[in-house]
């Protein structure tokens, strides 16, 4: 069974990839320098991790202990996940490039022809 | 309740501009700087959300003031419950006092007939029946209020929980190491740190923070498009530049604030699309006209490499009334040229002429206006106007010296002299509906019967005002206190006092003594001694009060405590009548007494003579058959009826009874 993982997730298997076993704070502190994270971001990745499989937690001091080798871990189809990720209002609520809803084909070649005649 | 009617006055007229706004939008959005269009919603933005108003007689709604279909309109407004004022279009110029019916009286007119007395004094002690009816309405409001606020909630709390949501989402972003995005940056000085960061969580770069923005980049970001990449920094760039963020929470707060209105959910759709093409025309204007294709090109395929997967059938993508956002996009893009001068110009102008004609309001309308002539049947127009002519536009901060001269010198002549006196002295009843015009016009009496008349007289350094106040105590036959008053204006220093000072001066001593009396419980009124003294303590303190270094107060007044009810009165009378009808026949041995009850009124006379009860009173000579009533069960068995007869010497009647067969 093929672990999926998002980028987040992959940058905590990382530091524990780089470093080996290490205390879910330590691997905390690494990334808030790194990433800019804060500690209750990294913590939620961990579990996140501990969730699908990847990470093994242990007592005292919330050891962590990844489960899966670097080469097993498949990264997550995004495009499909984003569908039911992606939140509607976000072009309203922030500044997006690009509208929410996706254009079909015959849009598309509908605004390449916009471009063409007014060129 | 105030709040909600200006809630409402603010989503109307927010509501007029975003319409005029999408209007010229549709006629000229390719001929004007998209900027415009920005400024004009800023206008519709700033009606919703602030109450504050600036009045002018551009507005349309000064306009709409005048004509008669929009004064319809606004009257109706104005009839919204709860009594507050609908529209702050009728703003009284003159003081407040002028809203009571009282009419003053020539108390030495009067009447003592107890019919007069009940008939025509006016009393304004009735209010307590419109607050009831106010109690009603306030209730309906409130159950309107709830619905209206729980919408607010609703709908505020999806917007901040989409935020929340995707905030945390964002907040797994990773940090971008790419050296020439973080260049670009660098070389645009802002005050706020920018930081670039990706995920994958967006297919579309965006940007979202305040005090410490982020470009949001989507982990497909092709990083070798130098060309992309600038278009899309200097796009976001430009969107951080402006606090777009801000403008668009602002803009979702007056959404939750006005969800009801449908008009502010297009200006919410529109405004999002407008920040996103006057975006575009700024990063044209940066990289020049000639990059229009390039730039157009480019967001078509970010567009076609993030829709790539999806199906041919899978094309719903609903156009909002006419072209879809991205369209409308392309097309501006496309469309967009070097702002000329005209146009430029021609934009400042209507932004500016949006703002006078929608965002103002109208223009406060004095009572005077509203007055074009006296609807009494023997006055011409001309006299009408010369009497209409005395009433001096700001007459009240004028002093009174000042006052004097502008009205003996305007009626100088002998001609318009006996207008007036003959105006003044004649009795006009006021006939007109309710309304505007006849509130004017009992505006325009209360002027000259106290402020004009009084002040030109020839004797106008001292006058005498007389008044009458009468409780309105329930039921309706019940006894009530009457307080006739006189107050007496003497004018100390005219060209001190101000016309509106020497008015008020009245009219809040009447206030204070109408209230004074309003507030006694009808055991203080029936206290004739606490009464008085409470009077004359009250009358005491008014005149100290309204009297001044300008003007001297003083107040005489009789004042009747509570006299016996209407029918105790009718009763008196009537048992004094009855008095007078049988007094000749007492010395024959009639006796009679009279306890009316609240039954029968004048019912319950009874009559007696020689021990037994007497039906009625025969009296030939006299023509009269006195008696009580008719009916044969009201009597005992063995009463009897009167016979007066007369000796015929002497004509000295004597009685002789009968017994009623």
């Amino acid at each position: 069974m093929d672990i999926k993982l998002f980028d987040s997730e992959l940058k905590v298997m990382d530091v524990l990839w780089r470093e080996g076993d290490s205390t879910a704070k330590h691997i905390a502190n690494l990334l808030t320098e790194e990433v800019g994270w804060n500690i209750n971001t990294t913590y939620t990745l961990i579990k996140r991790c501990i969730k699908k499989g990847a990470i093994k937690r242990t007592e005292p001091n919330f050891m962590c202990h990844a489960l899966i080798p670097k080469e097993k871990v498949q990264e997550a189809e995004t495009d499909e996940l984003i569908d039911k990720i992606y939140d509607g209002s976000v072009d309203k609520l922030f500044s997006a490039l690009l509208g929410r809803k996706k254009l079909s084909k015959a849009q598309i070649e509908k605004l390449k022809q916009i471009v063409g005649s007014l060129e | 309740m105030l709040s909600f009617i200006n809630l409402l006055k603010m989503s109307f007229s927010g509501a007029v501009i975003i319409l005029v706004i999408i209007l010229i939008r549709a006629l000229c959005m390719n001929r004007l700087p998209k900027r415009i269009f920005l400024a004009l919603w800023m206008i519709a933005l700033f009606r919703l959300l602030i109450p504050l108003s600036v009045s002018s007689p551009f507005s349309i709604y000064s306009l709409a003031q005048r004509s008669e279909g929009g004064e319809d309109i606004l009257n109706a407004m104005e009839e919204m419950p709860a009594g507050e004022l609908g529209f702050s279009t009728y703003q009284k110029q003159e003081s407040q006092g002028e809203k009571e019916n009282i009419l003053t009286e020539d108390v030495e007119n009067k009447k003592t007939n107890l019919e007069t007395v009940y008939t025509e004094r006016y009393s304004v002690l009735e209010d307590i029946d419109d607050k009831g009816e106010y109690a009603g309405e306030k209730a309906d409001f409130s159950i309107l209020a709830a619905v209206y606020l729980s919408g607010v909630v609703i709908f505020a709390g999806f917007f901040i929980g989409s935020y929340a949501k995707s905030c945390k989402k964002f907040s797994l972003s990773i940090p971008v190491d790419q050296e020439k995005a973080q260049n670009w940056i660098n070389l645009h000085c802002f005050k706020r740190r920018i930081s670039m960061r990706q995920t994958e969580f967006t297919q579309t770069p965006l940007t979202y923070g305040i005090i410490s923005p982020v470009i949001l980049m989507p982990k497909t970001t092709n990083w070798k498009d130098e060309k992309q990449l600038a278009y899309i920094l200097a796009h976001e760039l430009i969107h951080i530049k402006r606090f777009d963020a801000v403008t668009k929470i602002i803009m979702v707060g007056a959404l939750c604030i006005h969800w009801f209105n449908p008009m502010v959910w297009f200006m919410y759709n529109l405004l999002n699309r407008d920040l996103e093409i006057s975006c575009d025309e700024e990063v044209i204007r940066q990289f020049g006209e000639k990059t229009k294709a390039s730039y157009a090109r480019t967001l078509i395929s970010m567009e076609e490499k993030r829709s790539g997967l999806v199906p041919l059938w899978n094309s719903f993508s609903k156009n909002a009334i006419g072209k879809s956002a991205m369209e409308e996009r392309i097309t501006a893009i496309m469309k967009m040229k070097r702002p000329s001068v005209i146009a430029v110009f021609g934009g400042m102008v209507l932004v500016f002429v949006t703002a006078i004609a929608f965002a103002t309001s109208a223009i406060a309308v004095s009572e005077k206006d509203y007055l074009k002539r006296l609807p009494f049947e023997d006055l011409s127009d001309d006299e009408s106007d010369k009497l209409l002519a005395l009433w001096f536009e700001g007459y009240a901060s004028m002093t009174v010296t000042d006052f004097q001269e502008k009205a003996w010198e305007l009626t100088d002549t002998r001609a318009y002299m006996d207008l007036i006196e003959d105006f003044s002295k004649s009795e006009y009843a006021i006939q007109m509906e309710e309304g505007k015009e006849a509130d004017a016009l009992n505006e325009y009496m209360d002027y000259f019967y106290h402020v004009f008349e009084p002040l030109t007289a020839e004797r106008w350094q001292v006058r005498a005002f007389n008044g009458i106040i009468v409780t309105d105590l329930k039921p309706e036959n019940h006894a009530q206190v009457s307080w006739e008053y006189i107050i007496s204006l003497r004018i100390l220093k005219p060209d001190e006092l101000k016309v509106g000072e020497y008015r008020d001066a009245r009219l809040f001593a009447e206030e204070d003594m109408r209230s004074f009396l309003q507030i006694r419980k009808e055991a203080e009124l029936s206290d004739a001694s606490y009464l008085a003294e409470a009077a004359r303590e009250t009358v005491n303190k008014i005149e100290r009060e309204r009297s001044s270094e300008k003007l001297e107060v003083s107040i005489e007044y009789v004042l009747f405590p509570l006299e016996e009810s209407l029918e105790d009165a009718v009763n008196v009378q009537v048992n004094e009548q009855w008095d007078e009808t049988l007094a000749p026949y007492l010395e024959f041995g009639l006796t009679y007494e009279y306890t009316p009850s609240k039954d029968n009124p004048g019912n319950g006379l009874r009559m007696f003579w020689e021990g037994a009860e007497v039906r009625g009173i025969v009296d030939e000579e006299r023509g009269m058959w006195i008696t009580e009533h008719t009916g044969d069960s009201m009597y005992s068995e063995d009463a009897v009826e009167l016979y007066v007869v007369y000796e015929k010497e002497g004509r000295r009647p004597r009685i002789c009874g009968k017994a009623y067969e």
